[in-house]
């Protein structure tokens, strides 16, 4: 499966058959778990990210945003600096600087710019995962992996967080796992759809959607099942 | 029918409360009406200030004891509380599953040991290794703070284990899908989170330290006077009572419950502290 | 998890390794300074021991150094001396073991030959204190001890019988609480023994704390017979105690094995023990 530079790819399909753990492949965070192996290779441009990385530089370039909202319990600041820091950046200027130009990307930084040393946990739901998004883009990552982000937001959020993501594509390729087709049909430029643990089809989003070749895309298109 | 009996439970529930309530109170009473009387005729600045315990020349003093107790305290602190952390850590994060419950079971087992057997460890082990490894006799505030910071670990590490095991994943999950390392993640992220509950293990080792004596008598020295280094010996409030209370007569006696009441007030201010601590946090 | 793990087991694999080397006395040479070691102020033993070697004021205080350790029995006291090469005590010459050495004194070797010819100076009165005249199944226990079979089993540990009654019948049946001295308590239990074996309706029971405090006991009716090593104070008799001496035992003075020191004046163990002489080099 070949994703495209600065495209947004959404991963749909039932619940269980293995979006997500495909998502995390895709950074590593699957290492986390006990007797977890992989067949078969993951490379970004060109190289294979179990081989020939340095797992942390790997999720540098390939951050991730969790399907509930996760900041740390500290100041708005500090969670943005935290990827920062671990990479190396010290000058506070610099910091500043990211933490500015992150919050204004992920649409957050009016909201917060008079509060950033307040804790992160007082923001409402919505704007928390825009902290995380923020968090996420602040160690200028090359890969976003989003993951149902907006599961567990109200529709306002949900729509505001889209329109960030659109926004994002620009700068990040972006690969989302979605429960909601409608989501991916308004955002994503390819979909893939999966069953059972297999990738079943995966084509433009137009495609999928209007013209679906296999016979379960379809059904699931159409809501058959699911 | 089952309205009689929700209200005779609850009756039933609200009086073991309150027992364990009126046992607290029924030990205040006891020391506080008959130590205050005491530090009274001997007078505050004297008890609390004084630096000679001469009891059979009526004199009072115990300020040296109120030092020992707090240098122990201290020293097992110093000793006691960054080891247990490291340890719930290493636990908590980086023990391997196989030797896990062997390391829990040995943590547990340590609680487990009766004072005196500590003593007698600290007597026949600790004091030997002290004296030959600085020259010096052995008994002293050094051999009772590792002492006492050996026996405060079991508190520490399974109380701040239990504090790092409950701080949600995703915070863990989320610092290390932003590259840092798995350290990084425990202790930047994981561990100030869990700080309210590794505050609360710190207390509790306070408040065992301060409060031990079978294990401190034997391995203190028991001098009442002024240490001067951390290897003199030194007289706790505890070991002071345990010394002399049971054949003590009069002022005398009612002094060593004096000095019950001092350790008392002592328990208070730190758990005080420890509230005032966590209501800041509670705030922000 | 690797380094640190590994750091952990490195550090704790030198801890148990250097402690696993020192069990016993250590590899000072006995020319350090003097390690005092001393009883708790209850002790009638150490009562009895400032008399006999002149370590009393005016008033009849102690003066044993203050910097002097402070050891709550006579096993703790044992296993103190036993473990630090610069140290002097003093126990109970019953409870002599060689673990330690005892110390002549004025020439005469401590031995319980010496004590019991008079030749070696330094002993005091094993005594049971009551409150009153002893009555029912006390008085019996302690005419048995002051009959030729408790004078047997005095004399077969190591103390020198008081007693001069003869055999008695034994008719009492109930339960007996005894209390008090360290010193006291070892041949007690083994006169509890045969006293028990003797008249099969009896039960005794022995605690162990100091003389002051079995005294005291005795005075609030916490137990029935207490067990004395030094001669019962003014305010004691003043209070109604009784004392009956049933032994003479000799107060040992000891020194660790690898002290090279076997003997000293009683002026040279005063100095010692006010605090005058420090150094082991200042001694003979």
């Amino acid at each position: 499966m070949q994703i495209d530079h600065l495209e947004i790819t959404a991963l749909i399909g039932p619940s269980g058959c293995g979006k997500s753990t495909l998502l995390k492949t895709i950074n590593r965070m699957n290492d986390l778990i006990d007797g977890f192996h992989i067949k078969g290779k993951v490379e970004l441009d060109g190289k294979n990210i179990y081989e020939s990385f340095d797992v942390n530089q790997l999720r540098k370039r390939v951050g991730m945003v969790f399907q509930k909202p996760n900041p740390f319990p500290m100041s708005i600041y500090d969670n943005i600096v935290f990827g920062p820091k671990t990479h190396g950046v010290k000058a506070k200027d610099e910091l500043d600087e990211i933490v500015e130009k992150s919050l204004k990307r992920a649409a957050l930084f009016d909201r917060v710019k008079d509060k950033l040393h307040k804790p992160a946990l007082a923001l409402s739901g919505g704007e928390q995962q825009r902290l995380c998004i923020a968090r996420a883009i602040a160690i200028n990552p090359e890969v976003l992996l989003l993951d149902e982000p907006t599961s567990a937001l109200d529709p306002i959020a949900t729509e505001k967080i889209e329109e960030t993501v659109l926004e994002l594509k620009k700068r990040y390729t972006i690969i989302i796992v979605t429960h909601n087709m409608q989501q991916a049909k308004r955002i994503s430029d390819k979909t893939a759809f999966f069953l059972l643990g297999k990738l079943t089809e995966f084509a433009p989003t137009e495609q999928i959607f209007n013209q679906p070749v296999d016979k379960a895309t379809r059904a699931y298109i159409k809501g058959k099942f699911g | 029918m089952a309205k009689v009996r929700e209200s005779v439970m609850r009756i039933v529930f609200l009086l073991t409360a309150l027992m364990s309530v009126l046992c607290v109170l029924f030990v205040c009473f006891f020391l506080f009406t008959n130590g205050l009387p005491a530090i009274a005729k001997i007078g505050p600045l004297d008890f609390l200030g004084g630096i000679k315990w001469k009891p059979e020349s009526n004199e009072f003093g115990i300020f040296p004891m109120i030092l020992g107790s707090l240098y122990v305290t201290c020293g097992a602190i110093i000793l006691g509380v960054p080891i247990g952390i490291l340890t719930a850590v290493f636990i908590a994060f980086f023990c391997p599953t196989r030797i896990k419950s062997a390391v829990e079971f040995v943590t547990s087992l340590m609680a487990g040991i009766p004072s005196i057997i500590y003593g007698f460890f600290g007597l026949t082990v600790l004091v030997p290794l002290i004296n030959d490894v600085f020259g010096v006799r052995g008994k002293g505030i050094l051999a009772a703070s590792v002492l006492l910071a050996i026996m405060i670990l079991p508190t520490i590490i399974s109380i701040s284990q239990q504090a790092l095991e409950a701080v949600q994943r995703s915070y863990f999950e989320g610092a290390i899908a932003l590259g840092a390392s798995k350290e990084r993640s425990v202790f930047f992220v994981v561990l100030p989170a869990a700080k309210s509950g590794v505050l609360a293990s710190i207390v509790l080792g306070i408040g065992r330290a301060i409060g031990e004596t079978m294990a401190v008598v034997m391995v203190a020295g028991n001098q009442a006077v002024i240490p001067e280094s951390v290897f003199d010996g030194v007289r706790t409030m505890t070991t002071n009572i345990v010394l002399e209370m049971g054949y003590a007569a009069d002022l005398h006696r009612e002094a060593l419950i004096a000095t019950g009441v001092v350790l008392f007030v002592f328990i208070l201010l730190i758990n005080m502290l420890f509230s005032i601590l966590r209501s800041k946090e509670r705030v922000q | 998890m690797n380094k640190i793990a590994k750091t952990v087991i490195a550090v704790v694999a030198v801890f148990a390794l250097s402690a696993c080397g020192n069990g016993s006395a250590g590899s000072n040479s006995a020319d350090g300074s003097i390690t005092v070691i001393s009883r708790e102020g209850g002790s009638g033993t150490k009562s009895a021991f400032e008399e006999l070697f002149e370590l009393l004021d005016a008033d009849g205080n102690g003066l044993t150094v203050a910097s002097a350790e402070v050891t709550s029995s006579t096993a703790v006291m044992l296993t103190s001396v036993q473990t630090d090469v610069n140290a002097i005590g003093y126990i109970s010459l019953g409870s002599m073991s060689d673990t330690v050495k005892a110390l002549a004194i004025d020439g005469t070797a401590a031995t319980r030959e010496n004590a019991a010819s008079g030749a070696y100076k330094i002993v005091r009165p094993f005594a049971v204190t009551t409150l009153g005249a002893p009555e029912g199944i006390a008085k019996e226990f302690v005419d048995y001890i002051l009959s030729p079979a408790g004078r047997a089993v005095i004399d077969e540990n190591g103390y020198i019988a008081s007693g001069t009654e003869s055999d008695i019948e034994l008719t009492a049946t109930g339960n007996l609480s005894v209390c008090g001295s360290s010193s006291v308590a070892p041949v007690m239990e083994k006169l509890k023994e045969s006293y028990e074996s003797a008249n099969k309706n009896v039960k005794v029971e022995i605690q162990q704390s100091n003389s002051s405090t079995g005294i005291s006991n005795t005075i609030d009716g916490t137990c029935k017979i207490g067990m004395s090593s030094r001669d019962l104070k003014d305010s004691e008799k003043s209070k109604g105690v009784i004392e009956t001496k049933i032994a003479t035992d000799g107060i040992a003075v000891i020194v660790n094995n690898e002290n090279a020191v076997t003997d000293l004046t009683k002026e040279q163990v005063r100095a010692i023990f006010a605090g005058e002489t420090v150094s082991w080099k200042d001694v003979g």
